[in-house]
C-alpha cells in the first residue's frame, strides 16, 4: 500500500477506503510466493481466483466470505457521515450499504445488518473503511495478501467540449450537392441577399424567421403597394424561399444558404403579371441582391425579357431561372436564354425527372437548356401557416442553385457573377447514364465549385471550426479597442463595404454571351 | 418586328388573337411592349408615343391606345386599348416583342405536392 497516500487520506478524513486482496485458504502459500509489494489488487485477485479454479463453488465461496468477514471484521470501521464523491458512490454504493439522504447527498452510513467489510470471494477481495490502526492490522494479518487504498472512481472526462446546435436531418438535395462541407467551413450565405420573385412569401413561418430583408408587393399596374406585409398568395413562393434560405426547424434542414437574406417580390399571383415581374426585377437592383431566383417563365421562347436579363447581369445580379416542367423539347422564357443559369430537375436516383424541360436552340452559344440539373423531386420545404410540404418541379431545383450561389458569394464576396456562374457550371458532372440532351452538364458539386471559384482547397472541418473561434477572439479584442478609442470601423463589415465598392460589374453577355434567336 | 420574335405561341398573329380574346368592351386589351436594347431608356416614352400614333394611323383608329408604366431596364411599357392597334405596333422595327399582360400559366406548376 502507498503509505503516504493512505496517510494523507486518513489525516484529512480520519479513515480511508481500502481494497484488500485476500489469500485463499488453500492457496495461501502459492499467493505468498507471488511476491510482496504487489502493484495492483487486480493482479492479486486474478492470481487468487485462478488458483482456486472451478472447484471454488458458490457455496464454498459464501462460506469463505463469511469466515473472512468474521476474522477480519474488527480491522474495519463503520465510517460515520462519510461524504463520498458522487461518482465513486455511484460505482460502489450498492456494495457497501450507501444510502441516499435528504438533499441528495450520499452518505456511507452503515445500514442495518450491514457488515463492516464486504467480501467478494470469487474475486478474492474485501472492501471497507479502515483507520490507521486497522490498516496496520490488516497488513499484518496472514490472510491478507495486500492492502490498497481504493481509488476514487470518476467519469472519464471528454478533452474538448464544444457547444453546438443539434444537427437535424438534412434534405437529400443538400446531401447530393455536398453543401454541408461548405457549412462546416463556415459558409452559410451570411451577408448575401438573394432576390426572389414569386407568389410572395409567408414571413411569419418559423423557417423564415430573420430571413427576409425586404418584401415588396406590386399591384396590377406594377406599382409597389405601400407597407405590404410579407405574405404568400399561394404556396409556391414560400416553398422556393425555404429552399434558398430556410432556417432549421423541427422538420429538418432544407435551406441551402440558411444564413442568407431574401428580398422577396410578390409578382405572380394573378392578373397583369408581366408588368409586375418587370417592376420586381427593377426593385431587386435597389435591394443590392447578388442573385435572382426566379421559378417562373412563359412557355416556349420569347426574347421579350432579354433586355431586362442583360440589365440584371450588368447590375451584378446572377439570374438563376427554372427551365420548366413540360418535359423534353420544351422550355420557358427567360429560363431558356443563353445568359441565365437555367435549371432542370433531378431525382434521387440521379436521373433527370421526366417532367423536367429540355430543349436545344439554333444558336451558337449555349444552345442547350437547362445548363444543369439540381434536386427537384421530393423537395421538402416550408409552406404558409407553419406547414411543410414536398414538391416536384424545376421550380424546386432552381432555388437550390440560388442558395449555392449565395454560399459562393460569401466565400468570395468580390467575385463577379460570371465567376460564380462559371464555378457552378465547371463543378458539374454528368452521372453515368444521364443523357446530355436532358441533363446538359449534369449535377453541380458545392465543394468543387468553391475550389474553382476561390482557387483554394476547402478547409478541413476541424480547421474551419477553429476559424470562427479565432474570429470571435479578434472581434472581442476589436470591440475592446473600439470602446477605448472609438476608432473607425474595422473588420469584416468594412471589408465588405470595400469589396462592394470595388465590385466588378458583369458583362451583360456573361458566360455565354446572349443569343436572342433560336 | 425586325427579328424573329420567338415561338409560335408568341408570334404576332398569336398575340393578336390572344389580345382580341382578352379585350373587354370599353377597356380593350392590355399588353406589354418590349423594344430593342438599342432604344435609349431615356427616350422610351417618346418612341412609344410615336409607335402608337403610327399604329393608330395604320389601323385608322385614333386615340385608341394608352401607354402605361414604363420599365426602363426592360426597355418595355404596358399599353392598354384597341387590340388591333396594339398588334399593329409589332410591325415597327424597334419592337422586339409584344406579350399579353395577363398570363395564366406564368410558372411551372409543382407536381406531386404532398404536405408532410
Amino acid at each position: 500500500m502507498s503509505v503516504a497516500s493512505f496517510q494523507e487520506t486518513v489525516e484529512a478524513a480520519g479513515y480511508a477506503k481500502v481494497i484488500v486482496a485476500l489469500k485463499a485458504p488453500v492457496q495461501a502459500a502459492t499467493a505468498a510466493t507471488a511476491g510482496t509489494g504487489a502493484t495492483a489488487a487486480t493482479r492479486a485477485s486474478t492470481m487468487a481466483a485462478a488458483a482456486r479454479g472451478p472447484a471454488f463453488t458458490r457455496s464454498a465461496a459464501a462460506s469463505h466470505a463469511r469466515s473472512v468477514a468474521q476474522a477480519l471484521g474488527n480491522h474495519f470501521i463503520f465510517p460515520n457521515q462519510v461524504e463520498v464523491p458522487r461518482a465513486a458512490t455511484a460505482a460502489a454504493g450498492s456494495r457497501i450499504g450507501l444510502s441516499l439522504r435528504s438533499g441528495g447527498q450520499l452518505s456511507a452510513r452503515p445500514a442495518p445488518q450491514t457488515p463492516r467489510v464486504r467480501v467478494f470471494p470469487r474475486l478474492g477481495l474485501a472492501l471497507g473503511y479502515v483507520n490507521m490502526s486497522g490498516a496496520v492490522a490488516l497488513e499484518a494479518d496472514e490472510r491478507v495478501y495486500a492492502v490498497h487504498k481504493a481509488p476514487v472512481l470518476s467519469l472519464i472526462r471528454p478533452t474538448n467540449v464544444k457547444l453546438v446546435t443539434p444537427k437535424r436531418a438534412v434534405t437529400w438535395g443538400i446531401t447530393r450537392l455536398g453543401v454541408e462541407r461548405l457549412w462546416d467551413a463556415g459558409y452559410t450565405g451570411k451577408g448575401v441577399i438573394v432576390g426572389h420573385l414569386d407568389t410572395g412569401v409567408d414571413g411569419s413561418h418559423p423557417a423564415l424567421q430573420d430571413a427576409i430583408s425586404a418584401f415588396a408587393e406590386f399591384d396590377m399596374s406594377g406599382n409597389m403597394v405601400p407597407n405590404a406585409k410579407a405574405h404568400d398568395s399561394d404556396q409556391h413562393g414560400t416553398h422556393t424561399a425555404g429552399t434558398i434560405a430556410g432556417r432549421t426547424t423541427s422538420k429538418g434542414t432544407f435551406g441551402i444558404a440558411p444564413g442568407a437574406q431574401l428580398a422577396c417580390g410578390m409578382v405572380i399571383e394573378g392578373g397583369q403579371v408581366i408588368d409586375r415581374i418587370l417592376a420586381g426585377m427593377e426593385w431587386l437592383i435597389e435591394q443590392k441582391c447578388r442573385i435572382l431566383s426566379m421559378s417562373l417563365g412563359l412557355r416556349d421562347f420569347t426574347p421579350a425579357f432579354q433586355a431586362v436579363i442583360d440589365g440584371l447581369r450588368a447590375a451584378g445580379i446572377l439570374p438563376v431561372i427554372a427551365v420548366g416542367n413540360e418535359g423534353p423539347d420544351t422550355s420557358r422564357s427567360p429560363g431558356n436564354y443563353a445568359n441565365v443559369l437555367s435549371v432542370g430537375a433531378l431525382d434521387r436516383g440521379d436521373i433527370v425527372a421526366d417532367f423536367s424541360s429540355s430543349q436545344k436552340f439554333n444558336r451558337a452559344e449555349d444552345p442547350l437548356v437547362p445548363d444543369l440539373v439540381a434536386p427537384g423531386v421530393g423537395v421538402l420545404s416550408c409552406i404558409p401557416n407553419g406547414r411543410y410540404a414536398e414538391m416536384d418541379g424545376s421550380s424546386m431545383a432552381t432555388p437550390h442553385m440560388a442558395g449555392l450561389a449565395a454560399l459562393l458569394f460569401q466565400a468570395k464576396p468580390n467575385a463577379t457573377i460570371d465567376e460564380v456562374e462559371r464555378a457552378i457550371l465547371g463543378s458539374c458532372q454528368r452521372p453515368a447514364g444521364m443523357i446530355a440532351d436532358r441533363g446538359n452538364r449534369g449535377v453541380p458539386d458545392a465543394v468543387r465549385a468553391f475550389e474553382l471559384l476561390t482557387g483554394t482547397q476547402l478547409p478541413a472541418a476541424a480547421a474551419a471550426a477553429a476559424a470562427p473561434r479565432r474570429q470571435r477572439r479578434a472581434k472581442v479584442a476589436r470591440r475592446a479597442q473600439a470602446g477605448r478609442h472609438r476608432s473607425a470601423p474595422t473588420g469584416p463589415k468594412k471589408q465588405n463595404r470595400v469589396a462592394a465598392g470595388k465590385r466588378k460589374r458583369s458583362s451583360p453577355g456573361g458566360k455565354k454571351r446572349r443569343a436572342v434567336r433560336r | 418586328m425586325s427579328e424573329y420574335a420567338g415561338s409560335k405561341e408568341w408570334s404576332p398573329e398569336s398575340i393578336r388573337e390572344k389580345l382580341k380574346r382578352s379585350a373587354s368592351p370599353g377597356v380593350g386589351a392590355s399588353a406589354q411592349v418590349f423594344l430593342h436594347e438599342s432604344v435609349p431608356a431615356g427616350s422610351l416614352s417618346e418612341v412609344l408615343t410615336r409607335m402608337v400614333s403610327a399604329a393608330e394611323k395604320k389601323i385608322g383608329r385614333s386615340a385608341s391606345v394608352q401607354v402605361g408604366k414604363l420599365h426602363p431596364l426592360a426597355k418595355s411599357a404596358s399599353v392598354t386599348g384597341d387590340p388591333d392597334v396594339i398588334a399593329a405596333m409589332a410591325s415597327d422595327s424597334q419592337v422586339k416583342a409584344i406579350l399579353p399582360s395577363v398570363i395564366d400559366d406564368i410558372y411551372p406548376k409543382p407536381l406531386n405536392v404532398k404536405e408532410v
